[in-house]
């Protein structure tokens, strides 16, 4: 029969096999998601320093040859534009006409925007692209999700990647807390960090409500 | 070295773990679409005829409570209508400047509503001190976000039994994630 020092032993030395495990889970997913980390982080600085969503001037302009079917609606048009052009991972174009009726249709994409105008009685499209900066693409690039499904192969593993580092952050941060008050209880650090900022979170929090 | 880099990381991840919380399950609210639940309530106002947007929001906050940010005003046949907001409420006013009369449609964010709006809340010049208050926040959590990944980087290389290992899965992180950048920007 067990003395309850030898229970106690037993679950220390379980609790111990246990913070290990919790260990090498937190490490390996952190070193999946390095990247991650910081694509994140350098996401909230661009956004905290509103850097232009795009460059004001293209940084290309091309013309192509282009005749719209005779009855196609204006969605139709810009479909055919789309496979005229392609435009790299863009998802559904915004379509609508400009002051002079002109067809513009917009491809949206996490490098910022194609902008197609069809000159119906000139039988061309004018094809202006504009680049946004690179703060902006990794802004856009932490933002996209399984959610836009509309898109092409490169852009949706993307967004499985970021899909993936969801989750591994949830993961991180309560194995993170174990870790702490597991085995690192004693040390006025863990508890100081755990106090201040549970408390910032919940004044901010209410603040906000 | 070694000790100061460990408490650093330990200070950082615990005094963050709630922001990054927040982060993710906002982040998993917009990539699976989960429905967000708001409590509306309607009221009816007279206040002083005549007011402008930013009068009739300054009469609101004063004297009705309303706190946030004044947003999108607009003019209407009658009159204003406005938005206050802030991440867990909204006022929209539907004001009319001839008889003082206004329409509050009040809409209280539940959990989720209210952490979506936490997610994409950012910048440090708003009217409202506590938006900029959580605009500190995120950048203080994001200089977080890139310090623990350093500083964990650090960590895991001290560990000599773990490098093998660890370098086949950062590689692959690196690998994976330079490739579908580098793929994403051309």
């Amino acid at each position: 029969m067990s003395t309850p020092q030898a229970v106690t032993k037993s679950q220390r030395s379980a609790k111990h096999a246990v913070t290990v495990w919790i260990r090498r889970l937190h490490m390996y997913l952190g070193l999946l998601n390095f990247s991650l980390l910081i694509v994140f982080g350098v996401a909230g600085l661009a956004a905290t320093a509103d850097v232009p969503e795009l460059f004001s001037e293209p940084s290309s302009v091309a013309s192509h040859p282009f005749t719209p079917p005779p009855n196609a609606s204006d969605r139709e048009v810009a479909r055919l534009i789309a496979a005229l052009i392609q435009p790299n991972h863009a998802g559904d174009p915004a379509v609508r006409r400009n002051d002079s009726n002109q067809l513009v249709t917009d491809f949206n994409s996490i490098n910022g925007r194609v902008r197609a105008t069809s000159f119906e009685s000139e039988h061309r499209v004018e094809v202006r692209t504009f680049r946004n900066s690179i703060w902006r693409f990794i802004d856009n690039a932490h933002a996209t999700t399984i959610s836009q499904r509309k898109r092409d192969s490169v852009v949706l593993a993307w967004a499985w990647y970021i899909e993936f580092s969801i989750w591994s952050l949830t993961l991180m941060a309560i194995s993170g807390v174990w870790l702490g008050i597991a085995s690192r209880w004693n040390s006025g650090w863990t508890r100081a960090s755990l106090a201040a900022g549970a408390a910032a979170f919940l004044i901010l929090y209410y603040l906000e409500r | 070295m070694y000790r100061w880099i460990r408490t650093s990381h330990l200070v950082l991840g615990l005094s963050s773990a709630l922001f990054v919380l927040l982060y993710a399950v906002s982040a998993a609210q917009m990539a699976h679409r989960w429905p967000l639940t708001r409590q509306v309530t309607d009221e009816d106002l007279t206040l002083p005829a005549g007011l402008a947007a930013r009068p009739l929001s300054a009469a609101l906050m004063d004297h009705r409570g309303y706190h946030g940010e004044l947003r999108n005003p607009q003019t209407t046949p009658a009159g204003i209508r406005i938005v206050i907001a802030r991440p867990g409420a909204r006022y929209v006013v539907n004001y009319n400047a001839a008889t003082g009369q206004a329409h509050i449609r009040r809409e209280i964010f539940g959990f989720l509503a209210m952490i979506n709006q936490l997610h994409t809340l950012n910048g440090l010049h708003h009217a409202d001190l506590t938006l900029n208050a959580w605009g500190w926040a995120l950048v203080a959590f994001s200089l977080d976000l890139i310090a623990l990944g350093l500083s964990g980087i650090y960590l895991w290389f001290r560990i000599h039994i773990e490098r093998a290992i660890g370098t086949v899965l950062l590689a692959a992180n690196l690998a994976v994630s330079a490739g579908l950048l580098v793929a994403l920007r051309l």
